[in-house]
């Protein structure tokens, strides 16, 4: 009977019904067989209210909407470009901080491949880059900002794992630090990457033009000061996340719309509609997952795993190697929100039972997710990159190989060197 | 019967129009707490502690407005491994098995998580201020049979556009 559920329930899943419904049939099923009263789901969506992080999650997610249909994009683009265009390479580097400056705000749903690589595409090959390296850049770049503050899947694995509360404590702010070098090794082992692949190829650098530069950086004079606003909120320790979250949102609003007047008044209401859809989504998916949580570890799965698993794999070492290759696999055909609900609470306790530091969990998970974005078959962003550069799927799957590669050396390096993801925390 | 079908449609309309106009007075309630909050914690004002598990309520309640409208456009994440390589007609149908069965699990959550909300409003306890935390927690029934009544009324139509071609 019990399996015959779970079987039904995967195939559901595999059928395309709606996450959060797997995620809740899961947790009755759970229920039923441990003997829990079903009245217990609705103190576990309820339990959700509990989260401090949780006000911040709407507000960065509408921040991030605003910043898209504004066009917040031609002027970052423009300010890299006028101050790092001139050096090797320079225009490849502007495509990498671009895209995970922009990514670390909107999420990487898409819109970064359709707002920066739309104006980088045309720019990168007009500077000599060939077409397949364009497309590989922008379509692998599309990812980049997971591991950088306000990314909206730091913020909900940092949820989830401190709802468990399992290994070290850890706040927000931490693994926000956290994410930063592991983030700068990418974008470094990157933009060294393309300096050796592009060294037959003539490519044009721009002159370093002062005018340029002071002209781009006035036009943005309004938006400059918003990571600023943001990072100084996070990490000073004057404002709680959330209230970064809500002066971040003031600022953004007040900027697009009354000084940069893109976004119109009567435009507004529309935006948060659209953006609080995709939050109540992923709020549901998360309310439902705690309530999952718990009959998973009330059913003791995770310690059960571990038994196996120590019988097998004795060293750490193992276990991450094992944990990447899974971590890679999945993050190629799951959501990065399914994967987070569904995997963090049964890898969390294994690996700290490793030894595995959460904070250095939630960065390997999130690098690893980073690639799946763009791994064939099913990457999400390839199948954008397509539909945007009217691209066959086959020659992206080509032209992102040689990032994936670069992209995967960094995720091993975060995995054996938790100095990376560990050392600026206290 | 016409009549009926029209005024039927006219009130789906206006519910949904309820519905959108909630999601944006949610939101400006929560900036409006957020700036207040700190403009008060800074010039030294107390008894606004409050504001923090208000805060927290109407995320919640944004959150379920937002699940509530994503299910009447259809736009749930999914894990659709199977139906990309399906025909039209299986799609239909994958669709329909999909549906109903999301339908029968969130009326069973609304149901259960009604009879939650009975004994709450029994043994009576506060969220914050005056406010009863079964008031709060009603918002849970409500949208999950709400949602259910929602897939129940697609299951018959077209499966959604794949939302890799609409990003």
């Amino acid at each position: 009977m019990t399996i015959l559920g779970f079987l039904a329930i995967f195939i559901l899943a595999l059928l395309g019904a709606p996450l959060f419904v797997i995620i809740i049939s899961s947790a009755l099923l759970g229920f039923y067989i441990i003997e829990i009263p079903f009245e217990i789901l609705a103190v576990e969506i309820y339990r959700i209210a509990d989260t401090p992080m949780l006000i911040a999650l709407p507000l960065f997610t509408l921040t991030g909407y605003l910043l898209a249909e504004s066009k917040t994009s031609q002027r970052l683009v423009r300010v890299s470009q006028s101050l790092i265009g001139w050096a090797p390479g320079g225009l490849s580097m502007i495509g990498f901080i671009t895209c995970a400056l922009f990514t670390a705000f909107t999420g990487a749903s898409g819109v970064t491949i359709v707002a920066i690589g739309a104006l980088l595409y045309p720019a990168l090959q007009q500077v000599g880059y060939n077409q397949r390296f364009s497309l590989g850049l922008i379509t692998s770049s599309g990812s980049l900002g997971l591991l950088i503050a306000p990314s909206l899947p730091l913020i909900l694995y940092g949820i989830i794992a401190q709802q468990m509360n399992i290994g070290e404590a850890f706040t927000l702010q931490d693994l926000f630090l956290a994410g930063l070098l592991p983030a700068l090794l990418m974008i470094t082992l990157l933009a060294a990457y393309s300096l050796w692949a592009n060294r037959h190829e003539e490519i044009e650098r721009q002159d370093f033009n002062l005018a340029e530069l002071k002209a781009a950086v006035w036009e943005a004079k309004w938006e400059i000061p918003l990571p600023a606003i943001i990072l100084f909120g996070i990490y000073s320790g004057i404002f709680a996340i959330s209230e970064t979250a809500a002066i971040a949102c003031v600022y953004v609003i007040f900027v697009e719309v009354i000084i940069y007047r893109e976004i119109k008044f009567s435009q507004i209401p529309d935006i948060i509609q659209r953006s609080m859809t995709m939050v109540g989504g992923i709020i549901l998916i998360l309310a439902a997952s705690l309530a999952l949580t718990n009959v998973i570890i009330d059913a003791q799965i995770p310690n059960q795993i571990f038994e196996w698993m120590q019988q097998h794999i004795s060293s750490k070492i193992t276990f991450l190697i094992l944990l990447n290759i899974l971590l890679l696999v999945l993050g190629a055909f799951l959501d990065i929100f399914a994967a987070i609900v569904i995997i963090v609470p049964l890898i969390l306790p294994i690996a700290v039972s490793y030894g595995i530091h959460p904070v250095h969990l939630g960065i390997i998970f999130l690098a690893n997710m980073q690639i799946g974005y763009f791994t064939p078959p099913v990457g999400m962003n390839l199948f954008i990159a397509s539909y945007r550069f009217k691209k066959p799927i086959t020659e992206l799957y080509s032209a992102c190989i040689p990032f994936m590669l670069v992209l995967m050396t960094a995720v091993l390096i975060i995995t054996y060197v938790p100095w990376l993801s560990l050392g600026l925390l206290n | 019967m016409k009549k009926i079908t029209a005024l039927f449609n006219a009130l789906l309309r206006f519910t949904h129009k309820l519905e959108d106009l909630s999601l944006v007075l949610l939101l400006l309630a929560l900036l409006t707490m957020g700036i207040v909050q700190i403009v008060a914690r800074n010039a030294g004002l107390s008894g606004f502690i409050w504001f923090d598990t208000a805060a927290r309520i109407i995320v919640l309640w944004l959150a379920l407005f937002g699940a509530m409208r994503a299910s009447r456009l259809q736009n749930h994440i999914a894990i659709d491994l199977i139906s990309h390589y399906c025909s039209l007609k299986t799609r239909r149908i994958i669709h329909f098995i999909t549906s109903i069965s999301a339908a029968s699990v969130c009326a069973f959550s609304a149901w259960f998580s009604y009879l939650f909300i009975v004994s709450e409003y029994e043994y009576p306890s506060t969220a914050f201020l005056n406010v009863p935390s079964w008031a709060c927690e009603s918002i849970i029934p409500f949208s999950l049979a709400v949602i259910s009544l929602r897939f129940a009324y697609y299951s018959l139509s077209l499966p959604p556009a794949n939302t890799e071609e609409a990003a």
